[in-house]
């Protein structure tokens, strides 16, 4: 069987990272739901705290982000590792984290995810990992293959995908809070 | 033989001087400044900034752009000043506006800092003159939906000068990153569909002028304040490699001409040239 070129793949890739956007009928649908629950939740819990200006103070910018922090992290005390990303979601994100990184193919992306990777790069050396706890502030934020993110469920831009160590976390932006892990998950 | 022995000791002494700053081509060109991975605060920075300030001196810019890694570690209110607002004071008194982008290292929350000019996107375009228009991009996070906004831009400009920059490049000689080849595939063709003409990144801690690639001008200026010495491997892609100095670029922009020069902290320019823009529309 004749290997496909790599332009070949190339283009392949580039195709599909500019058709339209479709939502994937096999994102768990549970997951679906518990992302719109967080959602509501937290423009509830940050209703009455004043958005960010685009051209803010440094001070104002901190001020924003503890702020907010300190309300989504009240709002769900008793938050655990899958209360988001429900069992079959993570098995759903492990089949496509493996199938992107796994063996000599995935090696790019796998180098990816040690850029801006704390464990990696952070004078802190290894993080500890907890949902509802916050990014550390000082550390840097891995890069995400952006051949993984065209096959992840996209989300909001209240949340985005980062890798720690060889967890990835679902990160919420705005307050800068580890919302949920899947451990491990990186070959 | 005393007139040889004289204008051999010139010749000489103009081979071995180094080049400094040269002035800009054309009086009301488009001209502009570019630091990558800036943001230590150290002294390194700082000499950066004061060259840069004594540059425009000679090459007057008001425009700089940042390929990202804006801010090493801490990102607290005291660490935007000692990480840049102190190392470019004099240029941001002079009302200089400087436009960043976002490295691996920089908490995506720079984007409402107003001297960043981000105006809360972590992508966006601006056209500081006519003809010319920048894209800077977050390549920390391509994911689909700033895929689709890219080439919804690139599609509506008409601009004869596309530019881009982000922190991780597609083309690098980098013994410790290298190229980013996810990326290349998915930038790479949009680049050339819609003539991107030049490509600005940082990442890696040299400066290296990369060999056309597909019509596109590729630069690396990732070493104005963090170096790695003998940072760039032997390639093929290396028209011009630099990983002696902290160094930025400083680029005009005259019609269909690009002319650069690339300088170091002590003012010494290490590279430069001009280069004709070719439309590589498909």
């Amino acid at each position: 069987m004749a290997l496909p070129s790599i332009p070949g793949v190339f283009l392949a890739l580039a195709l599909v990272a500019l058709s339209p956007a479709k939502e994937d009928p096999g994102v768990p649908k549970e997951f679906r739901v518990r992302m719109a629950e967080y959602l509501k939740a937290r423009q509830q819990a940050i209703k009455d705290i004043p958005a960010v200006p685009a051209k803010s103070t440094p001070e104002q910018i901190h001020a924003g982000q503890v702020a907010m922090f300190q309300a989504v992290h009240a709002m769900r005390p008793n938050a655990q590792q899958g209360s988001v990303f429900t069992a079959d979601m993570q098995e759903f994100v492990v089949k496509i984290v493996q199938s992107e990184m796994k063996g000599k193919d995935g090696q790019a992306a796998r180098g990816t995810t040690k850029q801006g990777n704390p464990a990696m790069e952070s004078p802190q050396g290894k993080l500890s990992v907890k949902v509802n706890a916050a990014y550390p502030e000082d550390a840097p934020l891995s890069s995400v293959p952006p051949t993984l993110l065209l096959r992840l469920p996209q989300l909001p831009k209240e949340l985005d995908y980062r890798f720690v160590g060889r967890h990835l976390i679902l990160r919420d932006t705005g307050a800068n809070m580890i919302v949920d892990y899947i451990p491990n998950v990186v070959p | 033989m005393t007139h040889r022995i004289i204008l051999f000791f010139y010749l000489s002494l103009a081979l071995a001087w180094p080049a400094e700053v040269h002035g800009p081509i054309k009086a009301k060109s488009f001209r502009f400044a570019v630091i990558g991975d800036s943001g230590t605060g150290g002294n390194g920075a700082r000499e950066v900034g004061a060259q840069l300030a004594k540059a425009r001196e000679t090459f007057p810019f008001d425009v700089v752009v940042m390929l990202g890694d804006n801010l090493y570690g801490g990102q607290k209110p005291k660490d935007f000043q000692t990480k840049f607002e102190q190392p470019y004071k004099t240029l941001l008194d002079a009302g200089v506006k400087f436009y960043a982008s976002l490295g691996n290292h920089d908490d995506p929350s720079q984007d409402s800092y107003k001297l960043f000019n981000m105006n809360g996107r972590k992508y966006y375009t601006f056209q500081p003159a006519d003809r010319v228009r920048f894209f800077a991009l977050d390549s920390n996070y391509m994911d689909k939906a700033q895929l689709s906004w890219l080439e919804g831009e690139l599609k509506k400009t008409n601009s004869d000068w596309k530019i881009c920059f982000f922190h991780h490049p597609l083309y690098s000689s980098g013994e410790r990153h290298g190229p980013s080849l996810e990326m290349r595939a998915l930038l790479e063709p949009l680049f050339v569909k819609y003539g991107v003409s030049l490509v600005l990144s940082g990442h890696e801690h040299f400066y290296e002028r990369i060999k056309p690639q597909r019509g596109i001008y590729y630069f690396i200026v990732g070493s104005s304040a963090k170096l790695r010495k003998d940072g760039i491997a032997r390639t093929d892609l290396t028209v011009k490699g630099f990983s002696s100095d902290l160094a930025f670029t400083l680029m005009e922009l005259v019609d269909d001409q690009l002319s650069f020069q690339t300088i170091t902290r002590t003012g010494q320019a290490v590279d430069s040239g001009v280069l004709v823009r070719t439309p590589t529309r498909e």
